[in-house]
């Protein structure tokens, strides 16, 4: 499985030690949860904790490159859960019009899709990922992920134009 | 690949490029020698002192009115009753590994916490369980455990254990346990934006487990919080009652297609009204309202091949996670 430009690590009995296995993954890991997350502090975080976690259980896991992209995906889905209810409270104080940039435009709109869609969408377009990859890594069904897609595409495609 | 798709894959390969990785593992190390759970120490308790023993054996009543059967032959009777304490560490070890196995989806993990013969409440019946007992699935049922896992993470369970008490035996436990400990554990369904307060209850052999239970109401109602004011997530079970009542007026369709009708004991059910009174003592309203969250709603769904009748706190198909979620969301932002 390759996300973003770091392969996983796979198979246990000629797999490498974990801090090879951390130097592998890092960088492709807090990419991926940057743009999960749009914040570099978040997402190291996020990743530090998902290392952690195979760390205790580098022992019994026999493939941890799963286990790891699993670990990071949850920890930010539970970010950016907290984050979309503090969202919801705040007024917005920036008139979108006055944006200076579709990248700056872009990194708003993607900041206020549903984590599905906003997962979905990384996973294809940075990690080029498959339906049933994207299905398997978010552990939803392979139909839910076109239409994420749609949805997200057409919201950009609107605020776009 | 359109001009649209190439703008935001660019665009992203754009801002990982810019991303900076902070290398530190010794500090991932370090933090694996740490607990990772909440600190209970640091959290006061909002559990009452005294537990009322009438309503444990209540729980157990209503286990059996469950079940449809009479007692079960593998579980104890007995009468002593005492003040909770603190739960010796080597079995707190044991509920926190459960805990992190459950946050983490691993279900080795969670398997390797259990006896051989233990057991829990999957919070609803699989059709296959090899137990007798409704609500009660083995460990040793390892296929349809790992689909009980797959419901939680469609669900997106994520438990946070508040505080924990060990209790004398109750009225009613399962052979060979010598230590009870409950605990009060804010359980987050991040894939409905709920959180609810409840009560687990586990039975241990050394540190081993042999019986967890969740979702306790039949016990001490304030242990059961349906919609705690100071939760993280934004509906309680209130806001999810609230979103299908939206959804019925707002989307029929989807409604029709979601959600799954939460009922109450059959009006044949010999004990069941009993069962429900014992939910709330004095409080039928709130005994109603309570019994159809534990009770199986109206439809069964398949997850992973497997057959399961839910019970009604959370009775929908998980295959219907996504666009649940989507629905949610769509909700809280007209709200």
């Amino acid at each position: 499985m390759v996300v973003g430009d770091v392969k996983s690590v796979e198979g246990r009995a000629d797999r490498v030690s974990f801090g090879e296995f951390y130097r592998l993954e890092l960088d492709g890991q807090v990419r991926r949860a940057v743009l999960l997350l749009g914040s570099n502090d978040l997402a190291n975080d996020v990743v530090h904790e998902a290392f952690v976690a195979v760390y205790r259980r580098w022992d019994v896991l026999d493939d941890p490159g799963p286990y790891l992209h699993i670990a990071v995906l949850n920890g930010c889905r539970g970010i950016h859960r907290q984050r979309s209810r503090q969202r919801r409270l705040l007024p917005r104080l920036v008139d979108r019009a006055a944006r200076a940039s579709d990248h700056e435009l872009i990194d708003d709109l993607l900041a206020e899709l549903p984590f599905n869609q906003r997962a979905a969408v990384v996973l294809r377009f940075y990690g080029g990922l498959t339906t049933v990859e994207i299905a398997r890594e978010l552990g939803c069904a392979p139909g839910s992920v076109g239409p994420w897609i749609n949805r997200a595409l057409a919201r950009l495609r609107k605020a776009l134009r | 690949m359109t001009d649209l798709e190439q703008q935001v894959t660019d665009h992203l390969r754009r801002r990982a490029a810019a991303a900076t990785p902070r290398y530190d593992l010794e500090a991932v190390r370090r933090g694996a020698s740490t607990t990772g759970l909440v600190a209970l120490g640091d959290r006061r308790s909002r559990r009452p002192l005294v537990i009322v023993a009438i309503s444990v054996a209540a729980a157990s009543l209503l286990l059996v009115a469950l079940a449809g059967v009479g007692d079960a032959p593998e579980r104890v009777e007995v009468t002593t009753v005492s003040e909770p304490a603190d739960p010796p560490s080597a079995e707190m070890t044991a509920i926190r590994a459960m805990v992190e196995a459950i946050n983490t989806r691993d279900t080795a993990a969670f398997l390797d916490t259990f006896a051989p013969e233990g057991g829990f409440a999957p919070r609803g019946d699989f059709t296959e369980s090899s137990s007798l007992f409704g609500n009660h699935l083995p460990v040793a049922d390892v296929k349809l455990v790992q689909a009980w896992m797959a419901v939680t993470e469609a669900w997106g369970l994520q438990a946070e254990l508040i505080s924990c008490a060990a209790q004398a035996m109750p009225a009613v436990y399962s052979d060979g346990v010598d230590a009870v400990v409950e605990c009060e554990v804010a359980t987050r369904w991040h894939t409905l934006s709920m959180e609810i307060t409840e009560d687990w209850y586990f039975e241990l052999r050394d540190t081993d487990l042999l019986w967890w239970n969740s979702l306790s109401c039949c016990r001490d109602l304030n242990l059961l919080d349906l919609d705690p004011p100071d939760r993280i997530l934004p509906l309680g079970y209130d806001g999810l009652e609230a979103w299908e009542a939206w959804l019925q007026v707002e989307h029929p369709e989807d409604a029709a297609r979601f959600l799954n009708p939460r009922e109450g004991p059959p009006d044949d059910c010999d004990g069941c009204e009993e069962a429900v009174a014992s939910m709330a003592p004095g409080d039928p309203d709130r005994a109603a309202r309570l019994a159809p969250l534990v009770w199986n709603a109206r439809d069964d769904w398949v997850i992973d091949g497997h057959r399961f009748s839910p019970s009604g706190l959370i009775p929908y198909d998980p295959a219907l996670a996504g666009d649940i979620e989507a629905s949610i969301r769509e909700y809280l932002e007209e709200q």
